[in-house]
């Protein structure tokens, strides 16, 4: 167990901010990825919304770091999918548009890399991405990841593959960003 | 706007996915963690401000309230709905009492229950009168007064009104199985039933027409159409009458039972050919 990740918890469930910070630091940007792949426009706010409802239920929490990444994306998860019906009902919200970037010098290239990889997700079906999005970026295991999509693992391992195979193919064609999950349902 | 650059292999895809983080990721760092801060001290001001009976559902004791004058209410409604509605009746079987008939007298009263019947509590009058008039009344007459006021004839015929027991072709328990097989099913039924297996039909006759009276018992010879000639038996007319008169009061409108101990217990040796038969 993770003695270190444990004190953050500590610190943070008591609402000091440096252990607030750790923990943010450590998985905002694994949050922003996720919700970048499925929903790119909404993805700021929606991490915004998951931190928030992390801290206020922090003192409920109990579990190593394995447990608490898994109870962050369960969370993650369940946003994304109030964001994807608050859509449905509202159709003008449905063309997204992806993010203004400002790339500085040094990482321009990790992060036109991470974008093009995105990109490439959000093409893929809804399911998949997310299952891929789960193992690939939230690096949780398959039992995790079917809990969370409540899917059972040899399902969520299909996804993935299918997911993974259908990635291969598109890396060899040029990204013609079109997000095609964007709207379909998380199930 | 410019596409990024597609990643060459998957492997280079899934590199670029576990990348460390951007700049661009970490910022709005400070404005996250006052936010997070504020959400800790939120939840916590809420939990405290809390008292311990404030823990408990503040409702919880109003609804329970609210929940047992509920119950009380409808309880007492449906109670009261269901006494006008007549669900809850007495008990309306009749009740059955045996008076000995006396000697001298030809109207027995066999059983009888309340004198009075009145409509609202549905309590039966069952009066059997049995009426043997000596040597010139062949028939006897049973008179079953339900609460409808009607009155049934106990020998195959359901629909007259003044029921007369006709000494069937056999011997007496034959003249109660028809009795009780012509008789239809109700409050009545039991006590014609009985009425029938008290009546001296059939004990002990001179003529295949007679029908002698409570108090005549002298058997006379008499040919029996039925395999096994017999003669006629006083003790055996003594049994039949108790059987028929205990089935019949007890167990009011089985017509199994009355049938078959008058079968069982008459007397093989009296031919009684009645009306009816």
């Amino acid at each position: 167990m993770n003695v270190g990740f444990d004190e953050w918890l500590e610190s943070a469930a008591r609402g000091e901010p440096e252990g607030l910070a750790n923990l943010w630091r450590r998985y905002q940007p694994l949050v922003l990825r996720y919700f970048r792949g499925r929903l790119p426009d909404a993805a700021e706010d929606l991490a915004s919304t998951v931190w928030i409802d992390v801290a206020s239920n922090l003192s409920s929490f109990r579990g190593d770091e394995d447990g608490f990444r898994g109870w962050l994306f369960t969370i993650a998860h369940r946003r994304l999918v109030d964001e994807h019906r608050r859509r449905e009902r509202r159709p003008e919200h449905s063309v997204s548009q992806p993010p203004e970037r400002s790339s500085s010098s040094d990482t321009h290239d990790d992060a036109t890399s991470l974008d093009a990889a995105l990109a490439l997700i959000r093409r893929l079906p809804a399911d998949q991405a997310e299952a891929v999005l789960l193992r690939v970026v939230a690096d949780l295991d398959v039992g995790v990841v079917a809990e969370i999509m409540q899917r059972r693992e040899g399902s969520v391992r299909v996804l993935v593959h299918r997911g993974l195979e259908k990635l291969s193919v598109l890396c060899q064609k040029p990204v013609t960003d079109e997000p095609r999950s964007t709207m379909n349902e998380v199930s | 706007m410019n596409q990024p650059p597609s990643p060459e292999s998957l492997d280079g895809l899934l590199n670029a996915l576990r990348s460390p983080a951007t700049a661009e990721e970490l910022s709005g760092e400070a404005t996250a963690i006052s936010d997070m801060a504020s959400a800790i001290a939120d939840s916590s001001e809420g939990i405290s401000r809390m008292s311990p009976t404030a823990h408990r559902n503040p409702l919880s004791r109003l609804s329970r309230r609210v929940v047992g004058l509920t119950a009380v209410g409808v309880l007492s409604v449906a109670g009261v709905a269901a006494a006008a509605t007549g669900v809850f009746v007495p008990d309306n079987r009749p009740k059955t009492e045996f008076v000995p008939g006396s000697d001298d007298s030809q109207e027995t009263s066999v059983a009888t229950t309340d004198e009075e019947s009145t409509e609202t509590t549905g309590v039966q009058n069952t009066t059997v009168d049995t009426t043997a008039a000596g040597d010139e009344a062949s028939e006897t007459t049973l008179a079953s007064n339900t609460t409808k006021g009607s009155d049934t004839t106990a020998v195959g015929d359901t629909t007259q009104t003044d029921s007369t027991i006709v000494c069937a072709d056999g011997n007496h328990g034959m003249t109660v199985s028809s009795v009780a097989h012509g008789t239809p099913p109700g409050p009545g039924h039991g006590a014609a039933v009985s009425a029938a297996a008290k009546s001296d039909c059939g004990k002990s006759t001179t003529d295949s027409t007679t029908v002698t009276t409570a108090n005549t018992s002298t058997p006379v010879d008499t040919t029996m159409p039925h395999p096994g000639n017999k003669p006629a038996n006083p003790g055996s007319n003594g049994n039949g009458n108790g059987n028929g008169n205990g089935n019949g009061q007890g167990n009011g409108n089985d017509n199994g039972n009355g049938n078959g101990n008058g079968q069982g217990n008459g007397n093989p040796a009296a031919v009684y050919k009645g009306k009816g038969g």
